[in-house]
């Protein structure tokens, strides 16, 4: 009977495999497609190189279907629940998959969607670990080196004043970039970044490396070098980008568990020491690391002469004397441990965190928000957390603290699939005000993760066929003042979005996003009261491929900034984007842009195509034109080479930028050249 | 001095008039609350130039618009089309105003079908203005649009009006405006066809125009339309016999009062 049934699924997928799925797009297209999606839909302008990589080693190290257990599939962000337990059924029906088409007759896998998750799975037997020879390193020696090359055109202020103003830029308007990576197999792996920033010296560059081993042993995991780590969902500790409310609805748990190297090319926000993963017995897994990083901050003295300082900085800028004063004067010593227990459906972490400070932060007693902030040198934060299978649920939270209990804060969710074409997710979190993070980054409305309650829902619902409905709302309140808050508040955010999809082809989708949040009023006051802002953004999207070397993309946008106590300001946006494939090796992207904004408050954001490796999301404000032209020209199977010219217009000023940044002209144009070698 | 005075008349009655900065030609483009952007005939070449690929025979067309029942303001258009398989060259000459205050275009423009789905428009205009007390100043601008024909019920445009924002000569600074226009066209059967387009300038605030087209068979049609930017509505109907369509459109707007447009269009071969 079983194999009858084989036989029937596979006949099933043999009619249906040549009109479903093709394997034309590269697989790292695809997921560098996906990126593209969960970036288009953000506002704001990060380095996301992180998340780059990371669906990189997903695309490299695909799961095994045949193989992997539930957390594993959990990863891979476009499976549900729903697919899941489909998928774990029909392994347990029917056995091993034979192919990934076989996937079409399980309920929720159409082939579109297939398509997407491609490129992080396969249904082959996984190569295992080796044992590290000179052999097989050459076997499977890969390496890539990418060097990238940019520069503004028009000059800004900060390049223009004398060499003995304190405020000159020291360097050439060049930012250089020069990234390689080296791996064997899945052993070993060996990286390095390098920057300079546009008008920093040479000897300011920053630099980057990491080292890591991995193998079946004992010791799962050596990281050496300048790292990432994350546990759980992020509240006790995890660093690097995640992102946070965005048109993927029902995406608002944490998938990255333990360490990574680091790939971005944000000065601060890493770990620089290392870390390993060790293996206690079946399921169970310790991982250890240790930092040390002298980090940028600003500093003042105290009464007694002593150096406290009073923020941290994270622009990485380090073009003229006051950004150099700043550079890496704070030392702080992070030391954690995350044990980590599995089995079957049930995952538990414990994570245990040391952060010490250089020196103690100063307090501004003027400065009423900052009371529960954190004013002592070292910091301890314990937590605990769990992700847990229960048919189409799957249930995940954190508890985490400080010493004393009243720090006590945590942040529970659950997303089910209530029925094939229905999900929906609820996320509650309450960070206490007496919370001290270290380094965090907990799903929330700001990035801080203290002094923060609120609760998260949101559904995914596919009426009919080819449309699909997504929406969510959150709630929030805030128990202390915030800066430029002079009181407790309070706001929320609501997001409706129609999409509409056939075939990869065409797509379309309008979006609805209201937000109020709560800030002092505008203007001096003797007393600040508090006044509710709401911003509204209506959009409407358009994506045509017109064939396969032809896409057309078209938006329009609106944002309606309004104050309680003041007037409502407009800015809007209306984009066209044609990309072409001209020759077989030759891609042409480009970009016409209108945008009419009223002030920064009703500012609007846009996905940009950059060089490979690379995304930027702008923001704009002003009236103006920009025109972008991407042209990418692969030049045989392992060099590429990318060119980028783009130009903004401003209408209605006469510059650009402020203090040092400031260009004295209405025009604004950055040049881009990236070479890439992969071997 | 003078010439940014006339800019500023030229726009002042563009903003009075609600027809936004590039205006539409022809009766139908105006009875469909001024969405010219997704209409393929004659005057296409003032419209969306993208679009004369659809045009199936050669034409000529003439429209008079007389607006708000003043003879002053009167617009003239007359347009070309001459199409082959894939491409199509078009004429266009605009003019409107009086010996005071007049504004008198003339445009060449070339389409391109690159595929059964897509296609796209350049054009080049040559702009005359003339203010009897103040002077005269000319421009030469350009014009870009796409077309994509996503099913065979929508289609989607995008048209860009003086992309580099051309500058009057000897008039450093001042310049005419960008305008870009956004639309789709969706034909709900044989008979019915909605249009939805945006529209904006740097002066202006956006446009929005909603139309809506009957073809009660191959004679006869009626279009009905919305504009936003100074609400108005629209209505029209046309005739065709033959070689010849004969069109009609009117606008109300409730701060100026109503506008009357009649078209002609000769078609050359069977």
């Amino acid at each position: 009977m079983r194999s009858a049934n084989r036989a029937l699924i596979i006949c099933l997928y043999l009619l249906m495999g040549p009109m479903a799925v093709t394997a034309q797009d590269s697989e790292l297209e695809i997921a560098k497609e996906t990126l593209e999606k969960y970036v288009e839909n953000t506002e704001s302008n990060s380095d996301y190189t992180d998340l780059s990589e990371q669906l990189e080693y997903l695309v490299r190290h695909p799961i095994n279907l045949n193989m992997a257990v539930q957390e594993e599939l959990s990863r891979i962000s476009q499976l549900t629940p729903e697919h899941i337990q489909a998928l774990l059924l029909h392994r347990q029906l029917y056995g091993k998959l034979t192919s990934i088409y076989e996937l079409q007759v399980i309920a929720g896998f159409e082939p579109d969607f297939i398509l997407t998750i491609k490129p992080y799975i396969n249904i082959l037997e996984n190569l295992e670990l080796s044992d590290l020879n000179y052999q097989s390193f050459r076997k499977n020696y890969h390496h890539e080196v990418a060097y990238l090359s940019q520069r503004r055109l028009e000059k800004s202020v900060g390049y223009k004043l004398p060499d003995s103003d304190r405020n000159a830029f020291r360097g050439s308007p060049y930012r250089h970039v020069v990234r390689y990576k080296a791996s064997m197999g899945k052993n070993l792996s060996f990286g390095f970044n390098t920057e300079k920033d546009d008008g920093e010296n040479l000897r300011n560059s920053f630099f980057s490396s990491y080292l890591q081993f991995l193998s079946t042993g004992k010791i799962r995991q050596l990281l050496i070098g300048d790292f990432q780590a994350a546990f759980g969902q992020g509240l006790c500790f995890g660093s690097g980008l995640t992102f946070g409310k965005s048109a993927f609805v029902l995406d608002v748990m944490r998938r990255q568990n333990g360490l990574r190297p680091n790939r971005a090319m944000n000065e601060n926000e890493f770990l620089r020491g290392g870390g390993f993963i060790y293996k206690i017995s079946a399921g169970i897994h310790l991982t250890a690391f240790y930092s040390l990083k002298k980090i940028d901050a600003t500093t003042s003295e105290d009464s007694m002469n002593e150096s406290r300082f009073t923020g941290l900085l994270n622009t990485g800028n380090y073009r003229n004397l006051p950004e150099l004063s700043k550079k890496g004067i704070l030392k702080r010593r992070i030391a954690g441990s995350n044990i980590e227990f599995k089995s079957g459906k049930l995952q538990i972490g414990l994570t245990m965190v040391h952060t010490k400070y250089g020196s103690e932060q100063s307090l501004d007693e003027k400065k009423s928000y900052q009371l529960y902030n954190n004013h002592v040198s070292a910091i301890q934060n314990y937590g605990t957390d769990y992700k847990l299978f229960h048919k189409n649920l799957l249930f995940f939270g954190e508890a985490a603290m400080n010493q004393d209990l009243k720090s006590f804060s945590f942040i529970n969710g659950v997303i089910a699939s209530l029925d094939k074409n229905f999900d929906i997710s609820l996320l509650y979190r309450n960070y206490s005000m007496y919370y001290i993070p270290s380094i965090t980054n907990a799903f929330g409305e700001t990035q801080d993760n203290h002094n923060e309650k609120g609760l998260y829902m949101a559904c995914s619902f596919t009426p009919i066929k080819n449309y699909k409905l997504n929406a969510y709302a959150d709630i929030y309140h805030f128990n202390w003042l915030r800066y430029q808050v002079d009181a407790p508040s309070r706001g929320s955010d609501m997001m409706l979005e129609l999409q509409f999809t056939k075939r990869r082809l065409f797509s379309w989708y309008v979006r609805y996003r209201n937000e109020q949040k709560q800030k002092n009023e505008a203007g001096t006051q003797i007393i600040n009261r508090l006044e509710l802002n709401r911003r509204q953004l209506l959009r409407f999207h358009l994506e045509i491929k017109i064939n396969t070397s032809m896409t057309l993309k078209s938006r329009i946008e609106h944002v309606w900034y309004q104050r309680q106590f003041g007037k409502t300001l407009n800015g809007m946006l209306m984009l066209q984007d044609l990309q072409v494939q001209v020759f077989k090796n030759v891609k042409l992207l480009s970009r016409l842009m209108f945008f009419d904004v009223e002030d920064y408050n009703s500012r609007v954001y846009a996905f940009e195509n950059d060089v490979m490796y690379s995304f930027s999301v702008p923001a704009f404000q002003n009236r103006g034109t920009r025109f972008y032209l991407l042209v990418k020209y692969k030049m045989n199977k392992n060099i590429h080479l990318c060119f980028r010219f783009a130009r903004t217009s401003y209408e209605n000023t006469e510059s650009s930028g402020s203090g040092q940044d400031k260009i004295n002209s209405n025009k604004t144009t950055d040049t881009s050249i990236q070479l890439l070698w992969a071997l | 001095m003078k010439k940014k005075v006339l800019i500023c008349v030229c726009l002042s009655i563009s903003q009075v008039f609600g027809i936004g900065y590039y205006p539409p030609a022809g009766a139908r483009a105006l009875s469909m609350g001024g969405s010219g952007l997704m209409l393929a005939d004659v005057f296409s070449p003032a419209n969306n130039c993208a679009l004369m690929t659809e045009m199936k025979k050669p034409g000529i067309g003439f429209s008079f618009t007389n607006r708000y029942a003043l003879k002053d303001v009167n617009q003239v258009a007359i347009c070309a089309v001459l199409p082959f398989k894939k491409i199509a060259y078009g004429f266009k000459l605009l003019s409107d105003g009086n010996n005071i205050l007049s504004d008198r275009t003339i445009g060449f423009s070339f389409a391109h079908a690159t595929s059964k789905q897509s296609g796209f428009g350049i054009g080049a205009n040559y702009h005359h203005y003339n203010i009897r007390t103040y002077g005269r100043a000319s421009v030469i601008t350009i014009e870009f649009s796409l077309v994509a024909n996503i099913t065979n019920k929508l289609s989607s445009s995008f048209f860009v009006f003086n992309p580099f924002a051309a500058r009057f000569k000897d008039c450093p600074g001042e310049h005419l405006q960008r305008t870009f226009r956004m639309g789709l066209l969706y034909k709900i059967n044989k008979k019915i066809s909605v249009v939805c387009e945006a529209e904006k300038s740097r002066t202006f605030r956006t446009n929005i125009k909603l139309a809506c087209q009957y073809q009660l068979n191959p004679k006869f049609h009626f279009c009905i339309g919305f504009s936003s930017l100074q609400p108005q509505c629209t209505f029209g109907i046309g005739f065709k016999h033959k070689h010849y369509t004969i069109a009609y459109a009117s606008s109300l707007m409730q701060a100026a009062g109503s506008s009357n447009n009649l078209s002609f269009i000769y078609e050359i071969g069977k």
